[in-house]
Order: structure tokens, then C-alpha cells, then sequence
């Protein structure tokens, strides 16, 4: 069989797989048998249909936000031509909990109260998330923006200190906080898929397609970047347009993502990078399977983190650490012997 | 002289870097015909490297006039030019991502391939014909960046091949090599020129300058020293005025001249010359 229909026919079973796992694995042990006939809709029993509905929700936002996060950690490797570049690395994540991490302690403390509070920690919280982000996101370009052009090494510093400037928003609003709002916020900070709502899962997916449809079509150019800009630009390739519109889009995706499911680290960092490892490829390859891998990572994390302390649900963060670290450790290593790092 | 065999022309060209006061190029002329190798030649700091950048379209003139094929080099639409002219930088950095050597010769189809297509049997046919011409068959599969000095400069001249290019210009591609394998170099460059491509080389190497090039180009503060065959520009009298020290050239015949740099102070005589070339 050809490698390459092999190696999708792989991905493919593990992206099932997993969705899989995330459809019939959950807190409450309800049994295989029930859940898949409440999927064919043979099973009148609510409490049944309620679960499956909750964990079809859960899916789909943790596959949409993994996805989402290693696309956004393809296009930043590419930009900064570092495999160690991530969708948090320039501040995105430390502004959107800024935005939320205010929201929910001003909903918590004594500046607002009733409906207001309600409010805003219901649905405002994903929206004064995003608008931290884009704060950060529209400081970190306008300092990294000249007219030579958009300079990758001072969006990296800028990035870096407006991330610090947000961290230390976020610590001064929890030291303020009264202690139930400070740990909702901390529980904001760790992610979870618990509070995704089907608009945010939608208005995710359709921007990872999006971008991931634009990403596609600058593919090639995406793969000269890492010659050096100079080079590049003599294939041919707009280097200013692409490094913009690479910034732009990436970390727009990652702070939309961030709306769903808040900050999780790692997908964003590891999954382009362990499938350069493995699929050692260009970007037409890399993006589509990243997206599919990150959505597949996270779909089984999120599995994990409902069913591995039953009842107990853990952070879905600790869990892509903590089960992809090991795993990245392993792919490190083999491919390092194989001389294909 | 025909138009049609000019590819890359420089006339009265200038060029001062943003913020300085001084002429990096100071009304430099230079005609680069198809079927032939250019030699630029000069000091660190002649403005090299900024008559490539001019040439090539990297930068604009800001007095006198670049032009490719006729056209002015800036005002190329830059995917177009890159089908026609392929250019190898100094001191490229080695690739940000993991590549393949393969791959990394493949991204030299990037302006011919269309947006939504992958490589088509022309272009795999014609990657693998630039590896072949670089000697890089059994490297194809090894990761591009851990490669010697050597290979890297094979692997750069593969891409540069890769863009199916009609004229080549090329900053120092013999540095950091050793004299056998900056000889390959050299006579690959001389091979592409005899088969019709226009090459401009910036080099440091006199010696292979010399033996190769079809015309030479001597560069000094940025302007022109002297401009002709090997014979005209490597001389003694004139490398001294722009090197600034002492220099003896031996004419060896088929195997061009033996430059040697005598004592640092420019008013010393030169080594002993055993076939002084001042009367050519």
C-alpha cells in the first residue's frame, strides 16, 4: 500500500478512535450499549440522551480547540522558523485570562452585582477573554511593526513582555480577589470543555477552517520561510504578507480557541512538532495532519480527564502534559537516533 | 551589441544604505550577457555583496539604473523574476524547520508551481536533475541541516538549479570551502554559462576568478576599479591600488593567474613575480 494513503488510513482510525472514546467513556459510567443507542436514536431514555448530548458537546469543543491550537502552533514555527514556538509564546493566552480572570472577579467581588454579574460570567467571560487577546495581539504587532516591515525577533521580545505586563494584571486582580472568584478564575486559567456552548464550538471550527483553508493555499511559501526572509523573497515569495498574515491568523485562532475551552498549553507546541518528527513533510502535509492529530490529542485528553479520577474531573491541561510529555520524550528520542531530527 | 544576450545590466547604478552618508555603490556599469560568468571581485566592503542585492532586484537604485532582461529589476513581479533568475545569498542561515535535502532542493520550484498543486512529474523530473548536477544523489534523504560547509554550498547550488533559471547570481559560493571543492564550484559555474545561462559570481577567490570568468569585475569603495577579462583587471598594479597591499600575479596559462598578496604595506614590493603580466 502506498505510505501515504497508509499513514491517513492510520490517522483516520485514531481520530475515530478517540472520538470514540470521548462519546462513550465519561464521569458516569453509563453502559456502551445505552449511549450507542441513544446515537442512532433507538433510546428514549433522558437522562441517557441528555449524557450523550453532553459529551457529543464535549467533543466536539475539545476536537475543534485541538485543532485550532496546532494549527495556530504550525503557523508560529513556521513565522518564527522555531519548532519550539507555540500559540501562547507572544501573549495571547496571558491577555485573554486577563480579560476573563477580570470578568469573573468583578462578577464575584462587590463592583457589580445581580443580573450584571450573572452576566458577565456567563457568556461575558469568553468575550472579555477574546478582547484581552486581542489586546495583547494588536500591542505586540504594533511594537513588532516598522517600516522595514514585521521583524520576527521583535515579536518575539514584544511578545514576551506584553505576556509578563498581562501575568501581572492577572496575579494583581487574583490578590484582590475574594477567594470563591479567584478560584473560578484559576479554574478558567487550567481550561476545561466543561463550559463550551455550541456557538463558540461553531464560530471555533468555522475559523480553523478558515484559516486552515488560507494556510493551505500559502503552504509552499510557509515551507521557503524557513530559508530566511532573503531567501525566500527570491522564490518568489511575498515574505511581508505571509509573516503578517501567519501572525495574524494563528494567534486569532488560538485567542478564539482560548473562548471555548481557555488556556491549554501544549497540543499547541507538540502536536506540529512531533508530526514533523514522524511525517518529516512541508506544510501542505503538515496542516492537515497536525489538525487532525491535535483534534484526536485532544479529544482522547479530554476522555482521560473525565474518566481517569471518576468522578473527579481533572484539568484537561494536566493531562495533554502530562500523558504528551513522556510521549514527545519518546518521539524525541527515536527520531534522534534515526538521524531525522 | 545584441540586446537580447544582456540579462542582468547595471548603468551609472547607486546605492546608499538607509541612514548613511556614504555610497555602498557609486555609479557602477555592468552588463551580465547570457553564456557568460561574471567575476565581482574586490575588498571587504567594495559593495559586493550591494551590487548583488542591486542587480538582483532586492533593492532599488537610487541613482541609475538596474535592469533584468531589459526591465527594471524592482519592478518585477517577484514570483515572476524567480522563474528566471535564481539567486544564492552569503551566509544563508540553515533551514528553521527539519527538511530533507530533497525537500530543501524542491523549495526551488516554488515559483513555478501553483498554489493548490503539488509537485508534477516536470518538476520532480527536474529536482532530481539539479541534485544530480550537485553531486547530492546520496545526501538526498539526510536531514539539510547538518551538512558540511561543502555539501550546504551544493545543496544551495541544487535549489538555485531547481528554479530552472536563466541567469544565476551567486554571493561568495566558494567560502569556507576547500580548494578542491571551491573548484567544483567554479567549473560547475563555468559549465552552466557554456550552456547558455548568464552568471554573476561575487567571490574572494581571484585565483579561480581568473581561470574561469568570462569578464571580471573589480569593485573598490564602491566603485569600479577596473572592468574586463582576467587579464586586463588582475594585475598587479591595479589589485594593489585596490587592496591596499602588495601583490604579485603569476599568469599560468590554461590554469589562469596565481594572485598572491606580498607584504601588507602598499608601497613594499610584491613577492617575486616570476612572470610579470603588466604588458598585456
Amino acid at each position: 500500500m502506498n505510505k501515504g494513503v497508509r499513514d491517513y488510513l492510520i490517522l483516520g482510525v485514531v481520530v475515530a478512535g478517540s472520538v470514540a472514546a470521548g462519546v462513550f467513556l465519561g464521569s458516569s459510567p453509563q453502559p456502551v450499549g445505552d449511549i450507542w443507542a441513544a446515537l442512532l436514536g433507538r433510546n428514549e431514555d433522558a437522562a441517557v440522551r441528555a449524557i450523550l448530548s453532553i459529551r457529543l458537546q464535549r467533543v466536539g469543543a475539545a476536537a475543534v480547540t485541538g485543532a485550532s491550537l496546532a494549527l495556530s502552533g504550525t503557523l508560529f514555527q513556521a513565522l518564527l522558523r522555531n519548532p519550539l514556538a507555540e500559540p501562547f509564546l507572544l501573549g495571547v493566552s496571558s491577555g485573554a485570562a486577563l480579560g476573563a480572570v477580570a470578568g469573573l472577579t468583578l462578577a464575584g467581588g462587590a463592583a457589580v452585582s445581580g443580573a450584571a454579574a450573572e452576566l458577565i460570567s456567563g457568556a461575558g467571560v469568553p468575550v472579555l477573554a477574546f478582547v484581552g487577546a486581542a489586546v495583547a495581539i494588536a500591542v505586540v504587532f504594533r511594537v513588532a511593526v516598522s517600516v522595514d516591515g514585521l521583524d520576527t525577533h521583535t515579536l518575539i521580545l514584544a511578545g514576551v513582555v506584553v505576556s509578563s505586563f498581562f501575568g501581572a494584571g492577572v496575579m494583581l486582580l487574583l490578590s484582590l480577589a475574594r477567594s470563591d472568584s479567584a478560584h473560578a478564575a484559576v479554574m478558567w486559567m487550567m481550561g476545561s470543555f466543561a463550559r463550551a456552548d455550541t456557538s463558540g464550538i461553531v464560530l471555533t471550527a468555522g475559523c480553523a477552517i478558515l484559516v486552515g483553508a488560507v494556510a493551505l493555499g500559502v503552504a509552499r511559501h510557509l515551507d521557503a520561510l524557513a530559508l530566511g526572509e532573503r531567501a525566500a523573497s527570491h522564490l518568489g515569495v511575498n515574505t511581508e504578507g505571509i509573516k503578517r498574515l501567519a501572525y495574524v491568523a494563528a494567534s486569532l485562532l488560538a485567542a478564539v480557541s482560548v473562548t471555548v475551552a481557555g488556556v491549554v498549553g501544549f497540543v499547541g507546541l507538540v502536536v506540529p512538532h512531533a508530526v514533523r518528527m514522524v511525517w518529516s513533510a512541508g506544510h501542505r502535509t503538515l496542516i492537515p495532519v497536525s489538525m487532525m492529530v491535535g483534534a484526536a490529542g485532544m479529544v482522547a485528553s479530554d476522555a482521560l480527564a473525565r474518566t481517569a479520577l471518576r468522578p473527579l474531573e481533572l484539568p484537561v491541561g494536566v493531562i495533554t502534559a502530562l500523558v504528551g510529555v513522556p510521549f514527545f520524550l519518546y518521539l524525541m528520542r527515536r527520531t534522534r537516533r534515526a538521524g531525522r531530527i | 551589441m545584441p540586446a537580447a544576450s544582456s540579462v542582468l545590466v547595471l548603468r551609472a547604478a547607486s546605492y546608499k544604505y538607509p541612514g548613511r552618508d556614504a555610497w555602498a555603490l557609486r555609479s557602477v556599469d555592468l552588463t551580465v550577457r547570457a553564456g557568460s560568468l561574471t567575476a565581482v571581485i574586490g575588498p571587504n566592503g567594495a559593495g559586493k555583496s550591494t551590487l548583488l542585492a542591486v542587480a538582483t532586484g532586492a533593492v532599488a537604485p537610487e541613482e541609475g539604473a538596474a535592469l533584468c532582461w531589459d526591465r527594471p529589476a524592482t519592478s518585477w513581479p517577484r514570483k515572476q523574476l524567480a522563474r528566471r533568475l535564481a539567486v544564492v545569498g552569503q551566509e544563508e542561515p540553515p533551514p528553521g524547520l527539519p527538511m530533507t535535502v530533497r525537500s530543501y532542493v524542491e523549495l526551488g520550484r516554488t515559483p513555478h508551481v501553483g498554489r493548490w498543486r503539488s509537485l508534477g512529474d516536470d518538476d520532480k523530473r527536474i529536482v532530481e536533475a539539479s541534485v544530480e548536477t550537485a553531486s547530492l544523489r546520496e545526501l538526498a534523504g539526510r536531514p539539510a541541516v547538518n551538512l558540511s560547509g561543502g555539501e550546504r554550498q551544493r545543496a544551495r547550488l541544487a535549489r538555485a538549479l531547481a528554479q530552472s533559471p536563466r541567469a544565476l547570481a551567486l554571493d561568495e559560493p566558494s567560502a569556507h570551502l576547500d580548494f578542491g571543492h571551491a573548484l567544483w564550484v567554479f567549473e560547475k559555474l563555468a559549465g552552466l554559462a557554456a550552456e547558455g545561462l548568464a552568471v554573476l559570481c561575487v567571490t574572494h577567490d581571484l585565483n579561480l576568478a581568473s581561470r574561469f570568468a568570462d569578464s571580471v569585475l573589480l569593485l573598490s569603495e564602491g566603485e569600479t576599479a577596473a572592468l574586463g577579462t582576467a587579464a586586463e583587471v588582475l594585475r598587479e598594479d591595479v589589485l594593489r591600488r585596490a587592496y591596499g597591499c602588495a601583490v604579485a600575479v603569476s599568469d599560468l596559462g590554461e590554469l589562469g593567474r596565481a594572485v598572491v598578496a606580498g607584504s601588507g604595506d602598499p608601497a613594499a614590493p610584491g613577492i617575486v613575480s616570476r612572470a610579470p603580466t603588466n604588458d598585456v
